[in-house]
């Protein structure tokens, strides 16, 4: 799949730090980061702007930054993107019904984190400074009113079509795999994507995750989920940049939501 | 009692009680055995204990484990107890027939204590809450600090401790307020009579969307609660993780009330309108005694 055009050259991967005094500024879809050089010490600082605002041109005050004090060593910069920590949760753009022994195809556009990390240069020692999400998502419940999960509420909605307006610089495009094995047809109006045991991958200057396929047992059986070791086919060719928060398994679990467990009112 | 006393005084004569120190030190086997008993046995029972403690505190919760290795530990080492006195030739027969008459007394003194362990067993069965829960009991809400043989400790939020006798668990009503991950928060509304019912909720829903600890789902609801003396009543509920419902249930309150001052929607004060029957006309007023009022027109 080729979007037309091609994402920001060199956001992503290793650069120098800076020197002391010095401020990096960075922009990320409606993140904007600051990184500033000190004796020993890396500052950073972030901020946030809002659809049709433009973004910030000075660094916040000094009260809002987060220091790091490190061995003074000769080290650089790496920049990275990664995947919320939790699970997240997705309306499609519009519910449908997959019948049964039937396939779909879902494109997802995953908001990234932004990992800050210091590299010494002798031995390549990493550490994370932190990570700041280039979008704020809201806290979601994933199970019913006895057990669940937190997880994460994704404003974009889920695509059948994968069409060049869904890509952005700080969005990780993410293909779910729908295979609906059971007897009986299957309602998608939300689901649960494991993006925590996702890598990030870069084609173009654009971000892709590698397929999630999910295969549909039914209410009972639950659904089993296999993600792959490669980009999609829609990006084959991309190189990994960012291996996966957990250890990438097949396993069994709830992807979709249970219609009635969460009615939200006495329920 | 008597018995106990008449074994032992039994050892200075020599001829009437069986634990006789001299034909101990003549043959030295059973007091061997006896110290076998003690050195070896109690570690070894210990040793079990511990490891019973460890299993079972792993399978299940540390505290079942603690109870378990109690369990398996005293009836060990009352056995040894028993095996030691008889090897040095005590006889308990006495103790028995003595202990038979204080086990009655004992029993009536201790039927509260002896409820309270079994009731005690019965809540790490039941497990109706656990060691960290919140629990409310009566007038009392605290975290549980322990899970004991006779009672369970709460430390309340203002950092008392309370203690409450299992038995009284058992029979009463209690509620386990952090039992489950999520809870909702209901924050009563009313607004004035004169407000449009469809832009309130909606106002609310966008509150409870800018709260970054509230829960997209299960979705926060406004129900419309009844028509008031004073106001229409709704009920705001919105969902968030146990460990944040103090924060949500402080914040959306206020925030609630913030914005609905910057949206200039009323929350009425209570009040009362006295009518005379119709809205427009004055209402009539007479003054008994005093001058007479100014008629309209005068200076």
């Amino acid at each position: 799949m080729n979007p037309g055009r091609t994402g920001p050259k060199n956001l992503w991967g290793d650069r120098p730090a800076p020197a002391p005094g010095e401020t990096q500024r960075l922009g990320i879809g409606p993140l904007t980061l600051w990184i500033k050089g000190a004796e020993g010490e890396v500052w950073l600082a972030h901020a946030r702007t809002a659809a049709g605002e433009a973004p910030p041109s000075e660094p916040p005050e000094e009260g809002d930054w987060s220091r790091w004090a490190f061995h003074d060593v000769a080290h650089h910069l790496r920049i990275l993107p990664t995947l919320p920590d939790r699970p997240l949760v997705v309306k499609p753009e519009h519910p449908f019904t997959l019948l049964r022994r039937a396939a779909a195809r879902v494109y997802m556009r995953v908001p990234a984190w932004v990992r800050v990390e210091v590299v010494e240069d002798q031995g390549g020692r990493v550490s994370v400074l932190g990570e700041t999400p280039t979008m704020h998502l809201s806290d979601t419940w994933w199970g019913d009113f006895q057990e669940g999960e937190l997880a994460f509420w994704l404003p974009t909605m889920g695509r059948r079509e994968l069409t060049p307006d869904l890509f952005d610089t700080h969005m990780v495009m993410s293909v779910i795999q729908l295979d609906n094995l059971s007897n009986d047809d299957l309602r998608v109006e939300k689901l649960a994507l494991r993006v925590e045991h996702l890598s990030i991958y870069e084609k173009d200057g654009w971000l892709w995750a590698e397929e999630t396929r999910v295969n549909y047992h039914g209410e009972d059986e639950g659904s089993e989920i296999h993600m792959d070791d490669e980009p999609p086919r829609e990006a084959e060719g991309a190189r990994e940049i960012t291996p996966a928060r957990a250890q990438k398994r097949s396993f069994r679990t709830r992807t979709f939501a249970r219609l009635k467990a969460l009615s939200g009112w006495g329920g | 009692m008597y018995g106990m006393l008449a074994t032992l005084q039994a050892s200075q004569t020599d001829g009437l009680g069986q634990w006789n120190l001299a034909r101990l030190m003549a043959d030295p086997g059973p007091l061997l055995r006896a110290a076998l008993l003690i050195f070896v046995g109690m570690p070894v029972a210990w040793a079990v204990s511990r490891w019973v403690r460890s299993y079972v505190g792993r399978l299940y919760t540390p505290h079942k484990g603690l109870i378990v290795g109690k369990v398996v530990f005293w009836p060990i080492a009352l056995i040894l107890a028993v095996s030691v006195l008889n090897e040095v030739g005590f006889s308990l027969a006495p103790l028995l027939g003595a202990a038979g008459i204080l086990g009655v007394a004992l029993g009536f003194a201790s039927q509260t204590s002896v409820s309270n362990i079994i009731s005690g067993f019965f809540l790490l069965a039941e497990e109706p809450f656990m060691v960290g829960d919140v629990i409310n009991v009566g007038d009392v809400t605290g975290a549980v600090l322990s899970i004991d043989m006779l009672s369970v400790k709460l430390r309340t939020f203002d950092n008392k401790m309370v203690r409450i006798p299992n038995e009284t668990l058992v029979k009463a009503q209690f509620t386990n307020v952090t039992r489950f991950p999520i809870r909702r928060v209901d924050v009563p509304v009313g607004v004035a009579y004169k407000e449009d019912i469809g832009r309130v909720r909606a106002v609310l829903l966008d509150v409870a969307e800018a709260n970054p600890n509230v829960l997209m789902e299960p979705a926060p609801v406004v129900m419309f609660s009844g028509y008031g003396a004073s106001s229409i009543d709704f009920t705001f509920a919105v969902w968030a993780k146990r460990e944040s419902w103090l924060a949500v249930k402080n914040s959306i309150t206020e925030e609630v009330k913030r914005r609905l001052d910057s949206e200039g929607i009323e929350i009425p004060f209570p009040h009362v309108s006295l009518y005379t029957g119709s809205v427009t006309e004055p209402f009539p007023i007479r003054i008994e005694g005093g001058p007479p009022p100014a008629a309209e027109g005068d200076g």
